[in-house]
């Protein structure tokens, strides 16, 4: 039973392949394929990030989350083709540019030798703005201790001050690989206050990948869904959830109800013989049919990811 | 194959060799191997057939330890606690392999020995000796430094009493009763070694803990800026240097890539940074200075004394820990490949053919002054006669120094493989150096300025090369593609 899923940018309204059309956009992937040997990890992948965007990276194990945004940040090449911030291609990233750019990789264990405080002073050698201020704050609220090894620190500790380092200069994006996985939830909770209170009032773009799909509910306002190698939907979340139903019937039914409403088809499925499971967008309001099914973020992932 | 696969101890002793997949992988010791064959050509050349057979002999012997030593790792490796005390006849099994070892290689290395200097009871338990004193260190780690102290202070303890007691008896022993003495080593060494298969337990998983810590602790990037003066342990000792570079790189830095490159070094080579190897041979210098001033002052022991029976102590003492960079950049670079994708994001930091470049001059200029340093010290400790070999070696740095001009991109973590080829060829070239000056009667020094332009030459054709390999960090991350 081979489902089939449909790729749309929802939120951009851009058609695939139309990345480099929007130069003002902080993020611009166009045509973005990647191998492993023989196995295809991204596959012409389209996407865009505007300004201000908060966007929930979602996939499952082995999607290529992580190796999509470390090409979208120049740390890894990809085969074909083009990766572009603020306008400009990632592959000539000057000074500028970088210091416009936060990053927190999914490893929190990283400059085990230094302690917090020389990790910090470290950093802020590189960087021509760095809010000392802010970085204070932080390190007393998350409660980080600044003169103990960072391999001493707990996985949390150690989470929360990569966190301090990527946000200490005020990157006008910011990428974060599973910043929260290890975190207890008082400090998932912390941090994502701290991400909307302080990061969107800036107008950063910020892009994250989780598997902590009740992170996402509470901070992202667009999710995407990266499968097979591409952004299979990338929409704003309460749309999402208010638009998308899953429809079980005959095609013949199914294709009736979707013209009939100019609904969206973003991935179908067969069941058996004569039946199949389609996932419907009604952009223009849900009917109320009784073959059509609501479905919670859970579901959106098992469906689109 | 297959008939031999269903017996436990062939599985047990043939896993490294099945696991290493790779044909290539299979090839390295054949070609490593093969290699020797230059020296003991050239010996049987210009010395004559007896002695490069003694060579090959003695080759032999050294690869048939070696062999020891892999099949060792692997027992131990295998000899989980879990294992031990779950898996039915496992641990019955690596002890008999244990065992096997021992009976089956020490009496081979004392027969290839015994062909070419005679004496093969004495050199089998020798070899048996040797084997156990692998097994304990491969074991138990931290036994290394005890194993190497003893014969490094064979110049004091040689000459006492006690020595000369036993060493008497010893020789008595195997004179009057060499079969008793033989029994005694077949029956004695292979249970030794089977000891170091551990029977699962606290004590057998603490063992395990402890060298999983000692292995990985030299290889990790975590000695580093914290663990500067006043931060308490031996490594902040050891790293006074390091500590001291890193506050004055820190205070003037700059967005210049010179600047910005010194800053991400502290990053990418941790414990092999040279500050970090500097500040070590250092304090180890001045530690041992301090004890050679006592030794001198209160003991009859002489200068002379010591610079005659400890030549070949400090010369490998001096060779490895200028050597060292050599062989720990690679490593050291792959540890930190994680933190390299956060240094390649910072403002100032080179990208492409320019990192490739820049990180190249940079790493040849820690092989030379490290080679440097080894003249000098060699010069300063053991005076002029020391320069003939210590050039001859350097000159063979100098060779194997091209090697750090790779394609970091696609560099995985050395294996143990990779460490024997480059000294294992190292040495097979300083020989082969040493017996074609010797036999057209030329001084040994000369393979430097012989080196030089061979050396110049690979420099070039790597430069070239470099520049059209991808950015070089982070390290490893087009590993399968």
């Amino acid at each position: 039973m081979n489902s089939t899923t449909f790729s749309i940018a929802a939120e951009a309204g851009l058609p695939a392949g139309a990345a480099a059309l929007a130069p003002e956009a902080s993020v611009a992937l166009s045509g973005l394929s990647l191998r492993y040997g023989g196995q295809a990890v991204l596959s012409g992948l389209d996407w865009v990030l505007q300004p201000g965007q908060v966007v929930g990276l979602l996939g499952r194990n082995g999607a290529g989350k992580t190796t999509l945004l470390e090409c979208l940040l120049g740390l890894r090449e990809p085969d074909a083709g083009e990766v572009r911030l603020f306008g400009r291609s990632v592959t000539q990233l000057d000074d500028e540019l970088r210091a416009r750019v936060g990053y927190v990789p999914q490893q929190s264990d990283l400059f085990e030798g230094f302690t917090a405080g020389q990790l910090l002073a470290y950093f802020r050698s590189f960087y021509p703005r760095w809010n000392e201020a802010k970085v204070e704050g932080l390190m007393s609220r998350w409660e980080v201790p600044r003169d103990r090894l960072i391999s001493k620190l707990s996985g949390g500790q150690q989470q929360r001050l990569s966190i301090i380092r990527a946000l200490a200069h005020e990157p006008d994006l910011l990428v974060l690989d599973e910043p929260v996985a290890s975190l207890d939830p008082a400090g998932r909770r912390d941090f994502l206050r701290e991400l909307v209170e302080r990061v969107l009032d800036r107008g950063t773009t910020v892009v994250f990948s989780t598997h902590i799909l009740s992170d996402l509910e509470r901070v992202a306002f667009n999710v995407a869904f990266l499968k097979e190698g591409s952004i299979a939907c990338q929409a704003p979340l309460e749309e999402l959830l208010d638009q998308v139903r899953i429809a079980i019937g005959s095609p013949a039914e199914l294709q009736a109800l979707q013209a009939a409403h100019g609904a969206q088809l973003l991935r179908r499925q067969p069941l058996a013989p004569g039946r199949e499971q389609w996932l419907l967008r009604f952009a223009r309001g849900v009917p109320a049919v009784a073959l059509l099914q609501p479905l919670n973020l859970e579901d959106l992932f098992m469906e689109l990811s | 194959m297959r008939a031999l696969a269903a017996i436990p101890q062939a599985q047990i002793l043939l896993g490294p060799w099945w696991s290493a997949c790779s044909t290539s992988r299979r090839v390295w010791p054949l070609l490593v191997a093969a290699g020797w064959l230059l020296p003991v050509a050239l010996l049987a050349y210009f010395k004559g057939a007896h002695a490069a057979t003694q060579l090959g002999l003695l080759i032999a012997v050294v690869y048939l330890q070696m062999l020891g030593l892999a099949l060792l790792i692997s027992l131990v490796q295998q000899n989980h606690p879990h294992a031990a005390r779950l898996v039915p006849g496992h641990l019955q099994h690596l002890r008999a392999c244990a065992a096997v070892l021992m009976l089956a290689l020490a009496p081979a290395c004392g027969l290839l020995v015994g062909a070419a200097l005679g004496d093969s009871l004495v050199w089998s338990l020798a070899a048996g000796g040797c084997l156990l004193m692998i097994g304990v260190s491969v074991r138990w780690p931290h036994t290394l430094w005890w194993l190497w102290i003893v014969p490094s202070t064979a110049w004091w303890w040689s000459d006492g009493v006690v020595w000369g007691l036993l060493s008497v008896a010893m020789r008595r022993w195997y004179a009057e009763q060499p079969l008793i003495l033989a029994a005694c080593g077949l029956l004695l060494l292979p249970w030794l070694l089977s000891r170091i298969v551990l029977a699962g337990g606290t004590g057998h998983r603490r063992a395990q803990a402890r060298a999983a810590e000692w292995r990985r602790r030299p290889r990790s990037t975590r000695w580093s800026v914290a663990e500067t003066p006043g931060a308490g342990g031996v490594g902040s000792a050891f790293n006074w240097l390091y500590g001291l570079w890193c506050a004055w790189l820190l205070a003037r830095a700059r967005p210049q890539p010179r600047s910005v490159l010194a800053r991400a070094e502290l990053v990418l080579y941790g414990n092999s940074h040279w500050a970090a190897h500097l500040g070590a041979v250092l304090l180890v210098l001045a530690l041992a200075a301090l004890l050679l001033v006592g030794v001198l002052m209160w003991t009859p022991v002489t200068w002379e004394l010591i610079r005659s029976k400890g030549v070949a102590g400090m010369t490998v003492g001096v060779m490895s820990a200028c050597f060292s960079p050599l062989l720990g950049l690679p490593a050291a670079l792959h540890q930190s490949r994680r933190e390299q994708a956060l240094l390649m994001l910072l403002p100032g930091m080179p990208r492409g053919a320019a990192l490739n470049r820049a990180l190249a001059r940079r790493q040849l200029w820690h092989v030379l002054v490290a080679l440097l340093m080894t003249l000098i010290l060699l010069q300063l400790l053991l005076g002029p006669r020391a320069l003939e070999n210590a050039a001859l070696l350097v000159a063979v740095g100098l060779l194997l120094s091209v090697t750090l001009w790779a394609d970091w991109s696609r560099r995985g973590l050395p294996r143990e493989l990779w460490y024997v080829a480059l000294i294992g060829g190292g040495i097979a070239l300083a020989i082969s150096l040493a017996v074609v000056l010797d036999g057209l009667a030329w001084p040994r020094w000369l393979a430097l300025p012989l080196a030089l332009p061979v050396w110049l030459g690979l420099l070039r054709w790597r430069w070239q090369q470099l520049q059209a390999w991808p950015q070089a960090l982070p390290v490893g991350r087009s590993i399968g593609r």
